[in-house]
Parts: C-alpha cells; structure tokens; sequence
C-alpha cells in the first residue's frame, strides 16, 4: 500500500468526474465541499479530509481500498451511477458473472457467515469492495463465475479473517441448507456413505459445474473424491487453474459438516491433493470411521 | 448507504485508537507528522484529519480503514489487526470487569438515552467521573461490562421512568439504535419476521438470557427470557424487554400490522411474553 494516497484519491475523483460528467456543483454536494472548492480538491490544493472522501465512498459504492489498488471498473460505476444517479440501482460487475459455473448459494453462504459473526455492515463493504450490491445476492440460484469466490475468500483473508474462520464459513453452509432443498434431500439418507455418493454424484452437479467430483473410493469407513477441472472452463475464462488453496480450505469445511444432516458427527477432512500444490486435480480423504449420532 | 460518522465522532475514535496502542498525543502526532496541539484537536472534533492522515494511521498501526468508515471499532472479527494489549489503557472501574456478561452493543439502548438526555458531553463527563469508567472504552462495540455497571448507570439516570420507554418507542426504528442489523431489520415482512431475525443475533450481544421460541404460528408467537446469570438488566426498566419485543412492530414493511405483547410469566429467573398481531 502506497503512503502517500492522496494522488489515488485526487485521480478517482478526476476520472469519475468526467466518466460521470458531473459539475463542480454536483461534485461538490456528493463530496459536502463547497463548489468554489472543488477545484481546489481536484488539483490537490486542499487536502481530501476523512468526510470528503467517506462521503464520496457512500456516493460512487467503492471502498477505499479499490482506490488505492486502482482496481475500480468505471464501467460499473457509470452503469450503476448513470441510471438513477445516486448509484443505487443494481448493475452486476460482468467481470464475475461471465462464464458463471457457481451457484450463487455458496457465496451466500460466506456472506451470511459474515453478517452472522461481524455485522450486516461488514457484509455490505466487503461486496462494496467489488462494485456490489446486498440485492445483487438475493437469488441463490442465479450463478457467477469462479474467479468471484477466489478473490472474495483472498480479500476476506488479507482483512483478518484466519484461515479456521474460512474454514468455519464452509463449516456455516450445513446451518444455511439445514432448512432448504438441499437439507429436505440430505437427511433422508442413512449412512455417510450414501450421503456422499448422493453429494458427489448428484447433488454437487447442480450447484459447481467448475469441476467434475468423481468418487475414487467409497467404503464403510472412508471416502475418496476427487475434483477434475472442466476443461470448458478453463477455456473459456483463459486460465490454468481454478480455485485457489483457500476455496479448498473452505470447501473441506462444507465437506466437514456433511454428517449433520444425518445428525451425526463430523466427517475428518484432509485435501490430498491440489491442484495449487502443483498436483493434476484435487482430492478430498473424508474418514468416518465410528460416526456416531448426536445426541441432544 | 453508510451513515457517515460526525467529526466528534472520528474523534473520539481516534483517541480510542491511540488508548489502545498506549500512545501519547505527542507519540501520535509523530506518526501523523502534525502537532500534538492538532492531536488534541482531532481528537475534540475541533480540526478534522486529512484522508491521507488517517491512511498512514490505519497503516502504521494496522487499524483496518473500516474503523473509519463505520465510525467505530469491531473487533469481533479483525482481531488480529487491532493490537489489543488489555484493557489497561482504559480507565474502568475493578468492579464492573469480572463475570462480564453484556457487550457494549447490549446496552447502547441505555448509553443513547443518556446522551439524549443529558447531552453526549455530559453523560462522557458523568460516566468518566460517577462511575470511574473511560467513556472511550464504551466506543468498542466489543467491550465487556458487567450487570453491575448496569446497576450503577441506572442510578445515575433514570431509566426508571416513562421516559426512557417513550424514548425507547420513538427511536427504535431509527438507523442508529440498532446500528449495524438495522437495514437487516428493516427488510423485514412482519414484526415476527423481525422479532426472529432479532431473536437469532441477540445472544451475541448479550449473554444474560436463553432465549427461546415455544410457539411460531402466523399470528401468535411466544417468547420466553430465562435468565442465566445474577445481572440487574430486569431490575432496572420494568417491561424493557416487553416494549423491546412491541417496537419491532416499526420494522415491519406491513405498515397496518400492530403488535401485542403480553406478559404470560415473571418469576425471578424467567420472563415469558405473548405476542399477538392483528
């Protein structure tokens, strides 16, 4: 991070005025400085204070950190701002949606962890870090592509989340479908190893389409998946790999908590393999030998 | 969109963050490269930080640039970044620290209603000189206090009266009382609706009661408080909790719907409410 921001700031500011062709006096209401001053501000003459810049955040939906890493997509921000000029209509960033094999309900998933253990403010600036909306995540079934819930879980962790807490937003997905589609399907099963082979051959190919789960090993005791790379999706996002070492630390949390749906203990996880560890695909070892029922 | 936190506002968080790190205006005014007499300044709200200061702030003490934004410290999740060396930075009474079973987020109800009535300079002035406690450790939303700083802040302000009820009825539903979960609250279809989601969070605020739903029907729910500690929360409103659950009604996006609440059981250890909407 630079120490010297104000340049980053002053360039926001300029690009946004002309992107947005907004006056000096519309500019400097959104910024609460008075009109005369606004050129002033634009050449860097006066210093941004902490109000100009907060007020200019809540304005034109971006975080400060998107300006200092000069990552803000002016195309978003004029479609979103552009249609009402408040920027509050829903303008979803194509950069995530194009080539979307996700559902959305996993990373619903993350951000409900988010609002359940931090607050509904901390779930709204982390989407405010790309662009979005709370409304762009309320329909579980529309997708999005892979490269969102790499970056989400990569910024998640550069902010102070530990890699247990990612893990434990894997682990928050059992108490998200406990009561839906999902769960009604999972708990009518017996045994963890038709509730894996039910996971793994059905169930996943409707929600993650980015790989394809085959089981390498299924016994009373223990299970071995592994996840192969759509090569389609590859193709068409132009990458080598997908996902990243913290979607897989995530994901053997949601592979953790499996069993309750059946009311019984946790399955242990361990990744095997990883695609990220230079391996050709990912592999999950799920024990569960001596599953026990839950008692309540 | 984000409320925008006041000048006084980023001020004293700043002092908040400088108490934290055990810094002195003069060491802070270093790492601002300012004076320590625009320090003090900051910190009153009289002299408002640049951007750019309070960048190099967030970067030299690895304060995360939300603290700003939000207006407040959370360290419920960024723990790592916040140096937290104890809480011996702040002054806080002895005896309001041990068996700590309310977070600062429980009881912002009764703190809002101070400065409301008493000014917000005056309720920092009576609380840092009756109670012996740094108004300042009250601005983490994750401090600890226990039922007897409780006790002792209904002794100075009288919570026992109609008014705080009717202050209560009247800023409920506003974007300050419940803070962060008020736009949670605020999509809310029903007061039920709202009641639940209210339901679901509390126990991370505060600790005092199990709380439980024994009946969810579509026009009747039963709520039941079961106390788990010795605290004075009960003691120090009669029928907070009551008018607490009857506001949710204000969330509702039914504007005709009108809640009642009536009280089933009181016993010493356990509180049970009927609510009814018509």
């Amino acid at each position: 991070m630079k120490t010297s921001p104000d340049r980053e700031i002053i360039q926001f500011l300029n690009r946004s005025r002309i992107i947005l062709n907004l006056e000096d006096k519309h500019l400097g209401e959104l910024l609460q400085v008075k009109t005369r001053d606004v050129r002033h501000v634009l050449s860097g003459k006066r210093s941004v204070t902490i109000h100009n810049l907060l007020h200019a955040l809540n304005h034109f939906h971006v975080s400060l950190e998107a300006i200092l890493e000069d990552r803000v997509d002016y195309k978003v921000l004029e479609a979103q701002f552009k249609q009402n000029g408040t920027g509050e209509s829903g303008e979803f960033n194509e950069y995530y949606t194009k080539n979307g094999h996700n559902k959305k309900r996993s990373v619903i998933n993350i951000l409900n962890y988010i609002e359940k253990h931090g607050s509904i403010e901390d779930k709204f600036l982390i989407l405010r870090d790309f662009q979005m909306k709370l409304s762009d995540f309320d329909n579980p079934d529309e997708t999005i592509n892979n490269r969102f819930i790499v970056e989400l879980l990569d910024r998640l962790f550069k902010r102070g989340y530990s890699l247990k807490e990612i893990m434990a937003m894997g682990e928050f997905s059992y108490e998200c479908n406990k009561d839906g589609e999902l769960g009604q399907s999972l708990n009518r099963l017996r045994s963890p190893k038709e509730l894996l082979a039910y996971m793994f051959e059905v169930s996943v190919k409707k929600y993650d389409t980015n790989y394809q789960y085959k089981i390498n090993k299924l016994t009373d005791e223990l299970c071995e998946v592994e996840l192969h790379q759509n090569p389609d999706v590859l193709d068409a996002m132009k990458v080598d790999k997908l996902g990243s070492p913290l979607v897989s630390l995530m994901k053997s949390g949601v592979i953790k908590t499996l069993p309750s749906f059946l009311g019984m203990d946790d399955f242990d996880v361990k990744i095997g393999k990883s695609i990220h560890a230079g391996d050709e695909h990912c592999s999950y070892l799920i024990q569960y030998k001596n599953q026990h029922k839950v008692l309540h | 969109m984000l409320k925008v936190p006041t000048r006084k506002e980023i001020g004293a968080l700043l002092k908040v963050i400088r108490k934290i790190n055990g810094l002195t205006q003069i060491q802070m005014a270093k790492i601002l490269h300012v004076s320590q007499a625009s320090i003090s300044k900051f910190e009153d709200g009289i002299l408002e930080m640049s951007a750019s200061e309070m960048i190099r702030l967030c970067e030299e003490l690895k304060v995360p640039y939300e603290a700003f934004v939000k207006g407040y410290l959370d360290n419920k999740i960024n723990a790592d970044f916040m140096p937290r060396k104890d809480v011996s930075n702040f002054t806080v009474r002895r005896e309001y620290l041990p068996n700590c079973i309310y977070n600062v987020r429980a009881i912002r109800p009764f703190l809002q209603y101070m400065e409301s009535t008493l000014g917000t300079e005056k309720s920092h002035k009576t609380i840092k000189e009756k109670m012996h406690v740094d108004p300042h450790y009250l601005m983490m939303m994750d401090s600890q206090v226990n039922g007897k700083f409780l006790h002792d802040l209904a002794e100075l302000v009288p919570f026992k009266n109609k008014n705080f009820l009717t202050y209560l009825r009247e800023d409920f539903c506003t974007d300050t009382f419940h803070g962060d979960c008020h736009t949670l609250y605020t999509k809310s279809t029903s007061s039920f609706d709202a009641i639940r989601k209210y339901l679901k969070r509390s126990s991370l605020y505060e600790t005092e009661f199990e709380r439980e739903i024994e009946l969810d029907k579509d026009d009747r729910m039963v709520v039941t408080y079961q106390k788990k500690n010795e605290s004075a929360l009960d003691h120090i409103v009669p029928g907070y909790h009551g008018i607490f659950l009857e506001n949710f009604v204000g969330y509702s996006m039914n504007k005709d719907e009108k809640l009642e609440v009536k009280t089933l059981l009181k016993t010493d250890s356990k509180i049970q409410f009927e609510l009814t909407a018509c």
